[in-house]
């Protein structure tokens, strides 16, 4: 999306043909630092990732403890966010599902670019029959609503955390290799490609070196989106009873489970819905200041 | 430009043979037939080999396929298991239109009002419109919708009783439902247009045009707009689509017979003309949106080219 | 409305015997036979007469605090899933909620589950037991303008056994109606099965493979199809009502589908039924979103609302009248765990899980009014179900659990396989809760880990006999212990098998002499069951119904053991509630 002309200075670095991947990066850092917002979502990212991935040093109860008396309690000085119609400690409960709906998050999305990166690249990069044949793959995946192919699969292998990463990262990987092939039918038209190929550069190190640093940014926001996407569509499953297991809390699967009680027992559906709202929020808020961070042409 | 779109939409139908091969095999790979489950678990072994019988399932899977192949080019369907009394066609011709009735008024809403949003937002970065708009933005994204769906049921049905629960057939069933089903695209139309408008807006195509003595408002309809929409055509563009098949939570929500549910249900069913039915139709729609991406790109930034190669 | 304490009244000081089906029904006729004559086949004497004086409505007449038939409208909502046919012998499970308004069986269900006359008269068994005649009340005509005789029932039965048609409720009959079972694989054709006109075209006879005392029960299903109607327009002519043909008093005005079903009063009608409501409407709706449609008046009834729900009409005085509690279909939800396979092979281990169900709890904080706690399979209510005698065997004890898991070579869990309970997906929250909470005990007090997986339903009940831990539901078909017991045998559904059992079961199934010596039997055979562990079971529904106080009549009054509810089989011809309800006078009247 990055629409540069020929005129101005971009990489300057890529022109000299060194690259300076610490002075870059420090830069780089330099201008995120000054956007309050992306600090803000850093703060709430990393803020996330402790109590998820602490969580079983830091929770008070292990997640699968249940008292059943003590259920549908709203938040008190004992259970400082009340507890779910199990008796489950339900600070404890968002807690470990934050970490459960961060490791589906990334993980599938990690798929999705291991899948959806390269053939993006390859396709827009090379044309022709690759681009071809990427393109009617990505129609035909696209043919099946993402839905029904996920209901299928999970039909078939049984639901549980393993499946739906499986599952959420093959139906997502499509809008990144899109958006990349995207990026680079304009970017490839630059002159600085034709310039690195006249030298004899392998496509591969045009792809790595010149054209996915300036296509990147706006892949990092789709990234960054894709990652709460990831965490709804494992909801979406779990809504129709196909997702991750119990006991295992996941907040998707909070959210759906607390409809039959959300009218009197509002919490239910509230935290893990704001559970929900501060990963998008902060993975958002990073994306956006990473975006504007890394693109070159800010310096 | 012509024979390009021709080579697609051929491409297209090979698509569509491939879709449906692709989705008979995984229809078949999933365990169960179409008919109401054994609840009690009695049923003697005879009658679970007749039922498969009477759906042709007993047969080898590409007798099967050639049959519903043969039927399909004859634009015969087959009729659904869900609903022996119609055909698929008629199935889908009575419940798809209530789903764009549906659909349509909501794209319109969330495109227009997303791209104001998130064109103000853009244009006033890190004022407190554009912190708003990023926040409402995140909320469309982060509410499911059946949250929303009951909330605005419970507000206006219940305590307020301006509007009826659910339904369909008077236009008042209309406001709901697409309030609920825009949120979400609303969000992500006014995201991607911010972060477009943002990127164009640095860009050195706008800093020439200011450069050469363009002024302000010129500079932004006229650059900014059309460059901007490449990214808005590649995201924003197929999620059109999406919206047009319907979305079974808004449609059990406020009980309209669209077509949204039969996605959900035909699986679960196992009902395999409806699935194949309706998996052809996602082709069409999805393969049509593709090949208008591909071409309003060539329209958009001249400088891309189309089924050339990297270096001409 | 029955509050809490008093359905347990009610259902525990009812003795088994005490149900009439048996009972009152023998001391009539007892007298006039000779030798071991089946009890169910009995004619109903004085409970018919007693019968007859049932409706609300007296020589047509509505009773003075009705609404004027103009508003004499019923509103319900069903689920759209699976709503294709509203015929009984077309497909079971392809109908929607009040499906069954369009003839009449041969026999009748009051709401103090006592079978009486229906469109048949009279019937008697011969001595053996195996040949049953049923005669029909002539008179009786289809809306195109034929009557019904017997020869529409022995069609319907021999189109219910067609392979080809592959009814999914084969194995009601087959095993039980001679040569029922080989007509369905196709071996013989289907005029051969047990089911044909006797002396004259009102006479049915039913022959069965071995003594059925309980036939008649198990007739409340025989609404038959129209053989006129079959030939001329196939099995689906109910599905349009342009070949639409009904012997009930309602017939079919209209079905858009997805969206409503409307029912309207047949005026071609000459049944003795004598129904006050005017028209049926039926809203499809998503269960979860049935409730708005009640609150906002949309709709005059409905069932099992979600615990929340339950919650918001019982906390307020002017709608907890709404809230009535009946028994349902007598349904156990269980756990079932596979005795042929380590580890529930060994008996201890099965009893340690069967100590560690904290049920009270249960119903506390999960079931509320909406289920009770099941300390064995036969619910109250139902015949030779014996809750207080056999509560202590699977009853909460987690020290004997852990001792008993140790005994079994698992001490505090050591050792012992993590599990998979297979759990059906589509469950109610109720379902969900219960499954989840017992999980968790398990881990608390046996220190074994369980994970629940969600399977799909038509996929859950192909492949359940192959499930070591998971969670389903059985409820009665007909009312007689056979039926519910009969699912633990061998040929039942599960993977359990015990001779001792089995030949319990079928020679109490058989048994044609004092009825209160059958329930003995049964119950023996009960406790067997319970003590062999083969599940842990949970709780039996006591389903909640949520009804408009508009609504009124005898059929939401107390029945005999106190119990106000809609009682099975709800709205539909064979059960009574079609004529013991109506709109009462002060209802609203822009309903429709």
């Amino acid at each position: 999306m990055a629409t540069t002309t020929t005129g101005s200075l971009p990489n300057a670095e890529a022109r000299l043909g060194a690259q300076d991947p610490r002075s870059a990066m420090y830069y780089a850092f330099g201008r995120f630092r000054r956007q309050h917002l992306a600090m803000i979502g850093l703060v709430i990212v990393v803020f996330l990732m402790i109590i998820g991935f602490g969580a079983s040093l830091l929770a008070p109860t292990d997640y699968r403890e249940a008292s059943l008396m003590d259920a549908n309690k709203f938040p008190n000085s004992e259970f400082p966010l009340g507890t779910d119609n199990i008796g489950h400690d339900f600070l404890t409960r968002i807690m470990f599902g934050t970490r459960t709906s961060l490791i589906v998050g990334f993980a599938a999305v990690g798929i999705a670019c291991l899948i959806g990166i390269p053939l993006g690249m390859a396709a827009g990069l090379r044309g022709g029959w690759t681009d071809f044949a990427v393109m009617r793959l990505i129609e035909v995946m696209t043919a099946f609503p993402g839905l029904l192919f996920a209901i299928f699969l999970m039909t078939v292998l049984g639901s549980g955390v393993g499946n739906i990463i499986l599952v959420i990262g093959l139906t997502s990987w499509l809008t990144l290799a899109r958006l990349m092939r995207a990026q680079l039918l304009t970017l490839r038209e630059q002159d600085y490609v034709t310039a690195a190929r006249s030298m004899g550069a392998t496509d591969l190190n045009i792809s790595v070196r010149h054209l996915l640093p300036n296509a990147v940014a706006p892949v990092i926001v789709a990234i960054t989106l894709a990652i709460p996407t990831a965490i709804f569509a494992e909801a979406g499953l779990s809504f129709l009873g196909i997702g991750i297991n119990e006991p295992t809390p996941s907040l998707g699967k909070m959210v759906a489970d607390s409809a039959p009680y959300i009218r009197v027992y509002w919490h239910l559906g509230l935290f893990p819905t704001l559970a929900i709202a501060l990963i998008m929020l902060g993975f958002s808020f990073v994306g956006d200041g990473l975006r504007d961070a890394l693109d070159p042409r800010q310096n | 430009m012509g024979q390009y779109v021709i080579g697609r939409l051929l491409g297209l139908v090979f698509v569509l043979f491939v879709v449906s091969v692709i989705a008979f095999l995984l229809m078949h790979a999933v365990p169960g037939g179409p008919f109401a489950p054994d609840i009690k678990g009695r049923l003697p072994e005879a009658t679970r080999l007749a039922r498969m019988e009477k759906y042709g399932l007993d047969q080898p899977i590409y007798v099967q396929y050639g049959k519903y192949m043969w039927h399909a080019l004859h634009l015969d369907f087959g009729v659904p298991f869900q609903s022996p009394t119609e055909t698929v066609t008629g199935l889908i011709s009575r419940a798809w239109p209530t789903t764009l009735k549906i659909g349509i008024p909501t794209i319109i809403l969330a495109y227009t009002l997303g791209t104001i949003m998130g064109f103000v937002a853009a244009v006033r970065q890190n004022s407190w419109v554009d912190y708003v708009v990023s926040f409402m933005a995140t909320l469309g994204l982060v509410v499911p919708n059946f949250v929303v769906a009951l909330w605005l049921i419970l507000f206006f049905s219940v305590y307020l009783d301006w509007l009826e629960p659910g339904g369909w057939g008077k236009p008042q069933h209309y406001i709901m439902p697409v309030i609920a089903y825009s949120l979400t695209p609303m969000a992500l139309v006014a995201r991607y247009t911010r972060s477009c408008i943002l990127e164009v807006l640095r860009s050195d195509h706008v800093r020439t045009a200011r450069a050469k003595g363009l002024s302000e408002s010129r500079v932004m309809w006229w650059h900014v707009s059309r460059n901007a929409l490449i990214p808005f055509v590649t995201i924003l563009l197929p999620e059109i689509p999406n919206i047009l098949t319907g979305s079974i939570f808004i449609e059990a929500a406020f009980r309209i017979p669209g077509l949204g549910r039969f996605f959900v249900t035909s699986t679960q069913s196992r009902d395999y003309p409806m699935i194949l039915a309706l998996v052809l139709l996602i082709a069409v729609l999805w393969g049509v949106t593709y090949i208008i991406t591909d071409v309003l790109y060539t329209i958009l930034d001249p400088r891309i080219r189309l089924g050339g190669g990297s270096v001409h | 409305m029955t509050t809490r304490s008093s359905l347990n009244d009610a259902l525990n000081t009812m003795r088994p015997q005490d149900a009439a089906f048996f009972h009152k029904q023998l001391s009539r006729r007892d007298a006039l036979r000779t030798g071991g004559l089946a009890v169910g086949g009995m004619l109903a004497g004085l409970p018919a007469i007693a019968y007859a004086s049932r409706s609300v409505m007296q020589d047509g007449a509505l009773p003075d605090d009705a609404a004027p038939l103009e508003n004499q409208v019923f509103r319900g909502a069903t689920n759209p899933t699976n709503a294709k046919v509203l015929d009984f012998y077309e497909q079971v499970y392809e109908r929607p909620g009040y499906a069954d308004m369009f003839s009449e069986s041969l026999v009748r269900l009051t709401k103090n589950f006592e079978i009486v006359p229906g469109a048949a008269s009279e019937w008697s068994g011969s001595e053996d037991g195996k040949t049953w005649t049923f005669t029909l009340k002539p008179g009786h005509m289809w809306s195109d303008g034929n009557e019904v005789t017997a020869a529409d029932f022995v069609r319907t039965f021999q189109y219910s056994a067609d392979p080809e048609h592959a009814w999914d409720f084969t194995w009601f009959w087959a095993g039980n109606l001679l040569n029922y079972a080989e007509a369905i694989a196709g071996e013989v054709p289907v005029e051969e099965i047990g089911v044909r006109q006797g002396a004259n075209e009102y006479e049915v006879v039913f022959e069965t493979v071995d003594p059925a005392p309980y036939l008649s029960a198990k007739l409340l299903y025989s609404m038959p199809l129209s053989a006129a109607a079959l030939d001329e327009y196939g099995p689906l002519y109910n599905t349009n009502p342009e070949t639409h043909v009904s012997s009930g008093p309602f017939k079919l005005e209209e079905w858009i589908r997805d969206q409503q079903i409307v029912y309207t009063r047949n005026e071609a009608y000459t049944g003795d039924l004598q129904v006050p409501l005017q028209k049926i409407i039926v809203k499809m709706a998503d269960p979860a979103a049935t409730f708005t449609l009640y609150e906002a008046d949309q709709i005059d009834y409905m069932q099992d609302p979600a615990p929340a729900e339950l919650k918001i009409m019982e906390s307020s005085p002017d709608t907890a009248d709404q809230v009535y509690q009946g028994v349902g279909d007598f349904a156990c939800l269980y756990f079932f765990l596979d005795t042929t396979t380590a580890p529930f092979d060994k008996l201890e281990v099965r009893q340690a899980f069967s100590h560690v169900i904290d049920r009270e709890a249960m119903e506390q904080q999960i079931w509320g009014q909406q289920s009770r706690p099941a300390p064995s399979f036969l619910a109250p209510g139902f015949p030779a179900s014996n809750t207080e005698e056999l509560a202590e065997i699977q009853a909460f004890d987690p020290e004997l659990g852990k001792q008993l898991l140790a005994d079994a070579g698992y001490p505090d869990g050591e050792g012992f396989p993590d599990l998979t309970l297979s759990y059906r997906g589509g469950g109610t929250p109720l379902e969900d809760a219960t499954v989840q909470a017992y999980a968790a005990m398990l881990n608390e007090h046996l220190n074994i880990n369980v994970e629940i997986q969600t399977i799909d339903r038509n996929t859950f009940y192909a492949d359940m006999a192959t499930y070591l831990f998971g969670w389903v539901s059985y409820g009665m078909d007909y009312f007689d212990p056979s039926n519910m017991l009969g699912v633990w045998t061998t040929v039942g559904r599960h993977s359990y098998s015990n001779p001792e059992y089995d030949k319990l079961v079928s020679d109490a199934t058989t048994f044609l002499g004092d009825p209160e010596e059958r329930i003995a039997m049964f119950q023996e055979a009960e406790r067997v069951l319970v003590e062999d562990v083969p599940a842990v079971w949970a709780y039996h529904v006591t389903p909640i119904q949520l009804i408009k106080p508009y609504l009124i009549g005898p059929g939401l009054e107390p029945d005999d053991n106190g119990i106000a509810a809609v009682h099975w089989p709800g709205f539909a011809t064979m059960g009574s509630i079609l004529e013991e309800l109506y709109v009462s006078a002060d209802a609203p009247t822009d309903r429709e």
